[in-house]
């Protein structure tokens, strides 16, 4: 028998590795290409980004306003990207329209410093121990760069995430169609929300929550400023929206345009802001729910407690009628069909079904996500999105959950929320009064 | 005659340089898998200084007891540096210790390898480019796998080998398992820029592709473990013990990977929701950038680069064995292809 062995054992690999190699020159070809498709697929600068338009805002719009097959006039759209431009920058360089009047209480807020820490591609300075573009490193992915809640991983999640555009916000300390505090922010981006993709960033240090917190509001001033806009200039009959000086590619251009407009007392843009949009965020503070004192019967230890959770019941089944979407605990219940406001938002347009897919196409084309049914809480467990605490079921009760179907509770006394907390509380202990 | 060629005693330097490197390239990727997990890449913005500093002489105290994200990025750096080195030494040990073209050859592509490999790094952040991102996480598992690849050729195994695949020649005559087994380490190596794409999603693409992106993952995710599982329980016909371990090693390692893949899952994004009739999955909240977070995810990541190495250790073995078989019973290469009948 002839064999061929090499002369030495390590010498071996030249008969073996060469055909190796040309026996699978196919397989070799077809990683390297998989490679090649795989990393081109994943091509995306970092820097030089622009917010992208409310598209899905425009399109509704257009259905409501104007007659089937027309658009609003190209000239509007580039002085609504011009002024937003202008007035907010880009999410590298963000801006902010503030009034001229350094004295002014818009300007409490939020604080540009902060935006500026928050915005930009992720990165870090001083040796590490400064990090910027927060929002990109921690956020983005779920609700998006331009805060619209259409992230990459949007869709693979139930609940989607929040789009900050609507200035709604479920879990607050404020009445409805009020902005949430600061505190309200902080507290959902340190402890997150249960049964969520929503994190907790218990690690984050306290000056990086601030500036998270004020680029989340930076996002939703922008979102209902460019919302009001959009509505605007459907409004308009040919006179333009603002006269626009000539190209503003550079910050100094925009700075100087932002600087012309929020100067301008007649036009319609500082009608938006400083009559509409930034007056509610300054006011919030002022509009904070006042719990007052928490009744002695809401603790489950105390001897009240049954008494007030029985009492809590009676509301729950009748004059609150918190059974119709919540059910009874334990027990089947039929849930109605809801959704969300910011669902809602364009699923109420004419012509929209959310029974028939394709009259939905256009939307969901110009970034609208499928409609998701939003399920009322199952109170047979101890978890509650917005906190468990007293405070906190005290206030979802008193205001309501913004953009959802949760109402507030206008008809009922302080005493009869504080049963019903001491009902809800109840439930988890199956019912124990 | 043949035991007399093997009982040469060749240098072991090359296997064990090769052994080191494959041991540092492993810690490097999980450093690597660190810096994405906590998003770490552009803790340091130059390169190849750090912060102005020679890579070298930047400050122990500063490094090891600063923020997390400089000490992984950091960190990575000097492994990768390391690995570099350890790469140099493996091609001076094997030039000295073979002549053979292929071996020198190879060893001189790994130094390659690992210089593009840190070039690659240094434009990531130069550029801040997710196309290089994505690049720079696929060729660390490929680089590690070559080096497995070459500790296969240079152990002292693999110079012993002739004689086992005499005795045991009906085993390696087995194209039919050959071919599932290259298949499998080409889908695995797939699975892994599947994953690495999913890692480096960009905040800019549309929401429509990522799920796609999910669904392959789980879709590759699920067919490499049934076949795996198949290939495992036809491997009691491969009596040759060293080809067993490692299909019982990826048996194992898939199905921590499974586990380890779920778990990264939920420790991203939460439970699904249709499972919040349960109190687990309702009171869960995701625990981001927290330790737990960041070394169950990097684990994921890790362990597919682990499994990658096993079926490439297993490829290489299992071909040398069929290799020798076909040179030491046949003139004609072609004829190893044929599948030998049992008990022949």
């Amino acid at each position: 028998m002839q064999t061929k062995i090499p002369k030495t054992g390590f010498d071996a690999p030249t008969a073996t590795v060469v055909p190796c190699c040309r026996q699978y020159t196919g397989a070799w070809i077809a990683l390297a290409i998989a490679i090649l498709v795989a990393t081109v697929a994943g091509c995306r600068p970092s820097r030089g980004l622009e917010f992208a338009a409310n598209e899905v805002e425009l399109l509704k719009l257009e259905r409501y306003k104007f007659a089937p097959g027309q658009r609003l006039d190209p000239s509007y759209r580039e002085q609504v990207d011009a002024v937003m431009a202008s007035l907010f920058g880009t999410p590298d360089e963000p801006a902010f329209p503030f009034p001229a009047n350094d004295e002014s209480s818009f300007r409490q807020i939020l604080s540009m410093e902060h935006v500026a820490v928050a915005a930009g591609p992720v990165a870090s300075v001083d040796d590490g121990k400064t990090n910027l573009g927060l929002y990109r490193k921690h956020c983005a992915n779920c609700h998006g760069l331009v805060g619209d809640g259409a992230g990459p991983v949007a869709l693979t999640l139930n609940p989607y995430p929040r789009d900050f555009r609507l200035g709604k916000f479920k879990f607050k300390s404020t009445p409805l169609r009020v902005p949430p505090t600061d505190a309200d922010l902080a507290k959902i981006i340190r402890h997150g929300i249960p049964g969520t993709a929503m994190p907790a960033f218990p690690g984050l240090p306290p000056h990086e929550l601030a500036a998270l917190v004020d680029y989340v509001k930076y996002l939703s001033i922008r979102g209902e400023v460019e919302r009001r806009l959009w509505d605007e200039v459907t409004n308009l009959n040919g006179e333009p929206l603002v006269e626009i000086p000539g190209k503003l590619q550079t910050a100094e251009a925009r700075e100087a345009f932002r600087k012309r407009i929020v100067s301008d007392p007649n036009s319609a843009v500082t009608a938006i802001l400083f009559d509409d949009v930034l007056p509610r965020w300054v006011e919030r503070d002022q509009r904070v729910t006042q719990v007052g004192e928490i009744p002695a019967g809401v603790a489950v230890e105390s001897s009240e407690f049954s008494r007030f959770a029985a009492n809590g019941r009676e509301l729950f089944v009748g004059k609150a009628n918190c059974i119709q979407c919540h059910g009874i605990p334990g027990q089947a219940a039929t849930q109605p069909v809801h959704y969300d406001d910011w669902t809602n938002d364009w699923v109420k347009t004419p012509g929209v079904d959310v029974l028939i897919r394709k009259t939905m196409r256009d939307f969901i084309r110009a970034g609208a996500l499928p409609p998701r049914q939003i399920r009322p809480r199952n109170l047979a467990f101890p978890v509650y999105r917005g906190g468990g605490e007293a405070e906190a079921l005290y206030l979802r009760i008193k205001n309501g959950i913004e953009g959802t179907p949760m109402p507030s509770s206008v008809s009922l006394s302080d005493t009869e929320i504080w049963e019903l907390v001491a009902f809800v509380r109840s439930l988890p202990l199956g019912g124990k009064q | 005659m043949m035991n007399e060629q093997n009982s040469a005693s060749p240098s072991r330097w090359p296997n064990r340089w090769g052994k080191l490197l494959a041991s540092v390239s492993f810690v490097l990727i999980f450093f690597g898998g660190l810096v994405t997990t906590t998003v770490a890449g552009m803790a340091v913005p130059d390169w190849p200084r750090t912060y102005g500093y020679n890579m070298f002489l930047y400050p122990f105290y500063d490094w090891f007891f600063g923020p997390w994200d400089l000490f992984v990025e950091h960190g990575h750096r000097l492994l990768g540096t390391s690995a570099g080195i350890l790469a140099i030494l493996l091609v001076i040990a094997t030039f000295r210790a073979t002549r053979s073209t292929t071996m020198r050859r190879f060893s001189v592509a790994l130094l390659a390898l690992v210089i593009f490999q840190g070039v690659l790094g240094g434009i990531r952040v130069l550029r801040d480019d997710r196309l290089v991102a994505n690049l720079h996480g696929l060729v660390g598992p490929a680089f590690f796998a070559l080096v497995v690849a070459f500790c296969t050729l240079s152990s002292r195994w693999y110079s012993q080998n002739v004689v086992r695949a005499e005795r045991r020649q009906a085993d390696f005559g087995r194209a039919g398992l050959f071919r599932w087994a290259v298949v499998l380490l080409v889908l695995c190596y797939l699975q892994l820029a599947v994953g690495s794409l999913l890692r480096h999603v960009d905040v800019t693409i549309s929401p429509r592709g990522f799920p796609h992106l999910v669904y392959t993952h789980l879709a590759l995710g699920i067919f490499l473990m049934l076949a795996t599982g198949l290939y495992w329980l036809r491997t009691g016909m491969l009596a040759n013990t060293g080809l067993r371990w490692q299909i019982h090693a990826l048996a194992l390692a898939i199905i921590v990977q499974v586990v380890l893949g779920l778990i990264t899952w939920v420790m991203k994004y939460g439970f699904p929701w249709w499972l919040d009739q349960y109190l687990f999955a309702a009171r869960f909240v995701v625990p981001d950038k927290t330790m737990q977070q960041t070394l169950l995810v990097t684990a994921h990541m890790a362990m597919g680069s682990a499994i990658l190495g096993l079926w490439t250790l297993h490829v290489v073995r299992f071909h040398c064995l069929r290799t020798k078989f076909s040179t030491a019973t046949s003139p004609r290469a072609e004829a190893a292809a044929e599948p030998m009948p049992l008990g022949t």
